[in-house]
């Protein structure tokens, strides 16, 4: 089957790539070099977190030519493809067709890396190569195994260049990597091996190699000791042929060359030879059969004092062994007793053997060791464990060759598991005896799940055939003659001595070999066909042995002609008649002659038979006349006979290999399957980091698209430039400034073209990228007309290290605008408050808190520092009004409406200042607000006060004049009895009167009247009539005063008219003068004429009263002095009547 | 009981006429007091007996109320005469005086005199 996939397929080789964390970027440098066309098919195989879609497709789509489709299940395989595997899901190859599968193992425990080799290595063979790539863990290494075991080849990582190298550590401390390079040469590395290998006519080489393995092995052999002549042919083709195109050698004969002088390379076909796959209880059924059925009535039914003994042959690692022990030791401690268990592991790869004596194992590999088990007899370290010393105590790792060595014995248990399988039918014949030698009678053989004891069923009785458990049949040690594959006598001094326990037998035994040896007549032992199973004495005159053992061991093929042709039926004969047959007179033909023979066969009774050949007589010597002679009677029946033989033969190893292959692929198959197990710590881990990133990856989707949509959305200008000034991002807002484009992206911004006046902003932004502190400037558009503001900002990376800048510009023109336009508002409105002297306040009810500006302060006399509570302007308001004002504010800010109120605030100097203030309270504000302001209203005040005054004084004077008026119409009436007379005098005093009264101030000011102007008022009717003199120092008069003085100089005028000066009597003359001092004004009244003037009627009239009333009322004086010419009047009147001002 | 009429008013001309109109309703005039001063010595000279008083409210030097204190005390009835002085503020201080308006008419005055004494005779 292997060979037909090979060649159908051989045109496209399949390369897994396992990678995990770091993996992309290193997928990315190894697939960018690729070029079409490659003639590879890849399929990638990474940890991804099952529950997010996987973008690796998309992202590696970018970087390589080839073609990139993330696997959905069934594709079949095409070249220059890269397929990748979807999340939640492992991948698996099966005829060439991807299949997903379903994970078995909980998440954390999966290992789809090795699971894809597994499979890839199964159904490509050696068409599959792998390649590991970056990552934490070991995923990936034990599926490499299995690559290299079917002839594939292995490529990793150069972990120095990977980013997380645990895996790629992890594949090279196998031993079995071919190539270690860095990424981006692993592909010319894969393609150079499969062109190497596909230019090769395939089946002429491997003819070719065919031919020259035999030569290979004796080379090996040579070079390090072992043979490998009995190992499977298509094995040792195949990995030679392997090891010839990872070497680029083209044929097997330059090849040999090279292994001959070449002791590395030697070494290395040594160790490529021994690939194979181990693990702890790989096929843990058949474990827990063993120890159900050997180990522990091994470990019970033995006796304290006496050693079991265990033996492990090609032990590898040791995880086999290790396995064994924990069992053994298991088994003891659940029976509580002292079992003392010697187990030999051996194997002849001294690598894998330090490995085992080291007992550490990547900790991956735990999860194949029962839960219980593994607490025992392990000691975790981070990334390995260690198995306990007790168990390795138990357990001695030595050098041994199966198949050259002398074997051990005595041994209680062999356990041989997938060892077999690599050996061919002849191997396998030779070596299952040597295990039967080995074991001590009841002992037990423990084999691979796809091994079998061949023919050998009378040494080994199957315990339990599914588990491959056997035991050994009883009877002696049947010491094989030769160790197959050795080239001295089969003697070891060491096995000799192990067995002194019977030295007597040993003797006999010794005694009667030598006697078969020596003096019996040659014989053979043969099995039912003809097949040689012993041979004793000298028989080289009946058989011809062949220098190569290819001929086969059947005792008809190699007899000796005239003896051929008798011993089959004689075979026959005496197996189907179970009786001894001789046959006489057999003439056997040798080279030199031909010799008469008595041939017996007799049947053992164990299904072999014996044939004892006896001269019958004596030889002779060859003649070469007989040559002619030869007889052709039985040639037809010879001939058939021949064929018949030749065709069974040819049937049976048919039907052996048949069956070979196809235990070996379905132990393959159980293998891989199982494998997982191993790789799922390992993704556990990985998984963690993934989910980490994964979460990550989610949180930066959202922020790019948060991003994206504020550039593309924001009025704000914004460009990003990176180190070197170059464009790196920027918001559609600023393409009005910088005319941007897409494409325009990692251009420098000196290269763009800029709206701007000048270049500021470059100079900021290169001192800003060079780590200068951010900076702030206004810049102009070339116009002109618009006026931005540009903020300057270092742009971090992750890191905390300035890697460019951001530049932020904003439109400040209409805001600049506003701030001008709110700057000469708040003036003038400073300018109006200032002016009029209103001090502002606010107030918050809820703490009583105010804020009170200057003019507020200096209104009610406090400094800025009292100013900051209600309680100390209301402490200022004086008493009276205080509560009306707290009333006044309360109501305000209950009915959150409006606060008016005047009141009065005591000023330092005794004066009352009187203040209007107003208030509103402040809507929506919280807490609540009042604002409002404060008047001083205080001269307006004072002037209503005076205004209230004055019309009350007007009022009293106006009735006061009334009353006189009325006092002056009664008394006048008293002393009257013309009517008209009493009128005229009544007009006229109501006249004077009203002159008077017109002298002071109408406006009622307390205006002072001149005692100059109430004379000149009195008498200007009377200026025509006579010379009138005044004069006088200005007194200014009382006003109280005023009516009566004015009445006193009319009643004095009217009897001048009358009667005096005034009359028109002939140089009649007034003077009216008058002094003033501290103690009042004298005036005095002198009324001169030429003729003596008339006589003044002598009855007192009611002028004379009113004089006096108005003279006592003035609390003056007054006497009058008549002359002859003159009439002299004096009036004093004391310092009351002059005004105080 | 006497017919003696306490006038006290601070301008002469009408106190002239006032005087004329008491004494036409048949008492006798005691000043005119122009003062305070005055008023209090007339009040001291008879012992504040007077059958009624006509009392100017504004006087020169002060109001008359020290004045019509002691006569309120002693009994004698109050008729003021005011031009300024509001009601309400004397009706509060002196609630049985009568209050006549300056200026009034000379039978009013008369009657509210007598009917001042009057009141004080009949209670």
């Amino acid at each position: 089957m292997t060979e037909a996939t090979a060649v159908s397929d051989a045109i496209v080789p399949v390369v897994g790539i396992g990678a995990s964390a770091g993996g992309l970027e290193a997928l990315r440098e190894m697939l960018t070099p690729a070029q079409l066309p490659t003639g590879l098919a890849f399929v990638v195989v990474q940890h991804l977190d099952p529950n997010h879609e996987s973008m690796l497709a998309q992202l590696l789509d970018r970087n390589t030519v080839l073609k990139v489709l993330q696997c959905a299940g069934g594709e079949r395989i095409a070249p220059d493809t890269v397929f990748i595997i979807p999340p939640g899901h492992g991948l698996a190859i099966r005829d060439g067709v991807l299949e997903l599968t379903d994970f078995q193992q909980p998440r954390g425990l999966r290992r789809p890396i090795d699971d894809f080799f597994i499979s890839l290595a199964s159904d490509q063979q050696s068409n599959a190569a792998c390649v590991i790539l970056s990552g934490t863990g070991a995923d990936g290494t034990t599926g490499l195994r299995a690559i290299k075991e079917n002839g594939g080849i292995c490529v990793v990582q150069q972990p120095e260049s990977a980013r997380y190298d645990g895996m790629p550590l992890s594949a090279v401390g196998t031993g079995l990597i071919d190539f270690v390079r860095p990424a981006g040469e692993i592909l010319e590395c894969i393609s150079g091996f499969f062109r190497r290998r596909s230019s090769d006519p395939v089946e002429a080489e491997a003819d070719m190699v065919a031919d020259h393995v035999d030569e290979l092995c004796r080379v090996l052999r040579a070079a390090i000791g072992h043979d490998f002549s009995g190992y499977k042919r298509s094995t040792l083709v195949r990995r030679v042929e392997r090891r010839m195109h990872v070497l680029g050698i083209d044929t097997s004969r330059a090849y040999l060359a090279r292994v001959r002088g070449d002791a590395d390379e030697c070494e290395a076909l040594f160790r490529d030879l021994l690939i194979n796959v181990t693990r702890f209880f790989r096929d843990a059924e058949a474990f827990e059969t063993l120890r159900a059925r050997v180990i522990d009535p091994l470990v019970r039914g033995r006796p304290a004092d006496e050693e079991l003994r265990v033996w492990v042959p090609g032990c590898s690692s040791g995880e086999e062994a290790y396995t064994i022990a924990m069992l053994f030791a298991e088994a003891a401690r659940l029976a509580n007793v002292a079992a003392d268990v010697q187990i030999f592991a051996t194997d002849i790869d001294e690598q894998m053997l330090s490995i085992a004596r080291e007992g550490s194992y990547p900790a991956a590999a735990l999860i194949d060791l029962p839960p219980a088990l593994r607490e025992r007899y392990t000691v975790p370290h981070a990334e390995r464990f260690s198995i306990v010393a007790p168990i390795r105590d138990m357990i001695r790792f030595s050098s041994h060759s199966l198949v050259k060595d002398p074997p051990f014995s005595r041994i209680d248990l062999v356990s041989c598991r997938n060892l077999l399988i690599y050996f061919d039918d002849r191997l396998q014949q030779s070596v299952v005896p040597l295990l039967h030698y080995a074991l001590r009678p009841g002992g037990f053989l423990f084999l691979g799940p796809s091994e079998s004891v061949g023919r050998f069923e009378h040494l080994f009785r199957p315990l339990d055939q599914s588990a491959r458990l056997f035991e050994r049949t009883p009877g002696a040690p049947n010491y094989p003659i030769d160790l197959p594959g050795s080239g001295r006598t089969p003697v070891s001094r060491r096995e000799r001595e192990g067995r002194g326990e019977s030295a007597s037998l040993a003797q006999e035994t010794l005694a009667i070999r030598r006697m078969v040896e020596r003096y019996a007549p040659p014989s053979l032992i043969v099995d039912q066909d003809g097949g040689i199973i012993s041979a004793h004495g000298k028989l080289s005159r009946y058989f011809e042995f062949p220098v190569t053992r290819t001929g086969g061991s059947s005792a008809v093929n190699l007899a000796r002609p005239g003896l051929r042709t008798v011993i089959g039926p004689l075979l026959r004969q005496a197996r189907d008649e179970k009786r001894r047959v001789v046959a006489r007179d057999v003439t056997i033909e040798t080279d030199y002659g031909v010799q008469p023979t008595e041939v017996i066969c007799d049947p053992l009774g164990d299904g072999s038979l014996l044939f004892v050949f006896r001269d019958s007589g004596p030889f002779r010597p060859a003649d070469p006349a007989d040559l002619s002679d030869l007889e052709p009677g039985d040639d037809h029946l010879e001939a058939l006979e021949d064929e018949l033989r030749l065709t069974r033969h040819r049937l049976r190893s048919a039907i052996e290999e048949l069956e070979t292959a196809n235990e070996e692929l379905k132990s393959s198959n159980e293998e891989m399957m199982s494998m997982n197990e191993e790789l799922q710590s390992t993704n556990e881990e990985l998984s963690t980091v993934n989910d980490e990133l994964k979460s990550k990856v989610d949180q930066l989707t959202v922020a790019n698209s948060d991003l994206r949509n504020f550039y593309e959305s924001t009025e704000l200008a914004v460009v990003v430039l990176d180190a070197d000034l170059r464009v790196r991002s920027y918001t559609d807002a600023a393409t009005s400034i910088f005319p941007l484009k897409p494409t325009d992206r990692g251009r420098p911004l000196t290269d763009v073209a800029s709206r701007l006046q000048g270049s500021e902003h470059l100079d900021d932004a290169r001192a800003v990228a060079g780590g200068a502190p951010a900076t702030q400037r206004r810049v102009m558009t070339a116009g002109g007309d618009r006026v931005l503001s540009m903020r300057v900002l270092p742009y971090r990376a992750q890191s905390g290290a300035i890697d460019g800048t951001s530049l932020v510009m904003t439109d400040i023109t209409d805001a600049l605008a506003m701030e001008r336009q709110l700057t000469a508002e708040r003036e003038r409105l400073d300018l109006a408050i200032k002016a009029a002297g209103i001090g502002v306040w606010e107030y918050r009810p809820e703490t009583g808190e105010t804020v009170a500006d200057a003019v507020q302060q200096r209104l009610f006399g406090l400094d800025p520092a009292e100013a900051t509570h209600i309680d100390r302007l209301f402490h200022r308001i004086d008493v009276e009004d205080r509560a009306a004002v707290e009333a006044a504010l309360r109501r305000a800010v209950e009915r959150n409406g409006d606060y008016e109120t005047i009141f009065r605030v005591p000023r330092e100097d005794g004066q009352t200042r009187w203040v209007k203030g107003f208030g509103r309270v402040v809507a929506g504000s919280v807490p609540l607000r009042l604002i409002g302001v404060s008047i001083d209203v205080t001269s307006e005040y004072a002037l209503a006060e005076t205004r209230e005054l004055m019309l009350r004084e007007m009022n009293h004077r106006v009735k006061n004049l009334f009353a006189v008026i009325s006092g002056m119409i009664s008394l006048a009436a008293r002393s009257q009895s013309d009517v008209a007379t009493f009128a005229d005098d009544i007009r006229r005093r109501i006249a004077a009167l009203g002159r008077a009264h017109s002298l002071a101030s109408p406006a009622g000011e307390p205006q002072a009247v001149g005692l100059d102007e109430l004379v000149a008022a009195t008498l200007a009717p009377y200026r025509d009539h006579a010379a009138v003199e005044t004069e006088g120092p200005r007194v200014a008069l009382d006003r109280a005063c005023l009516s009566s003085l004015a009445l006193v100089l009319h009643e004095w005028a009217t009897n001048a008219v009358k009667y005096g000066a005034l009359s028109g009597i002939e140089g009649g003359a007034l003077r009216v003068t008058w002094t003033a001092d501290q103690s009042g004004i004298v005036l005095i009244w002198n009324e001169s004429a030429a003729t003596s003037p008339g006589t003044p009627p002598a009855t007192r009239g009611f002028g004379s009263v009113l004089v006096e009333t108005s003279v006592r009322q003035l609390r003056g004086e007054m006497s009058n002095i008549v002359t002859d010419r003159s009439f002299r009047r004096e009036m004093r009147l004391p310092a009351g009547v002059i005004a105080r001002d | 009981m006497t017919d003696l009429v306490l006038l006290v008013e601070d301008e002469l001309l009408i106190a002239l006429d006032l005087q004329g109109t008491i004494e036409d309703a048949g008492f006798r005039v005691e000043g005119p007091c122009t003062t305070l001063s005055e008023a209090q010595e007339a009040i001291d000279r008879h012992g504040a007996r007077f059958a009624a008083a006509l009392l100017d409210v504004r006087l020169a030097d002060d109001t008359v109320f020290p004045a019509a204190d002691r006569l309120h005390a002693a009994g004698v009835p109050l008729l003021f005469h005011s031009g300024h002085a509001d009601d309400a503020d004397l009706r509060r201080r002196y609630p049985l005086a009568m209050v006549c308006p300056k200026p009034s008419a000379p039978d009013t005055l008369s009657a509210a005199l007598l009917r001042c004494v009057q009141m004080t005779r009949v209670g």
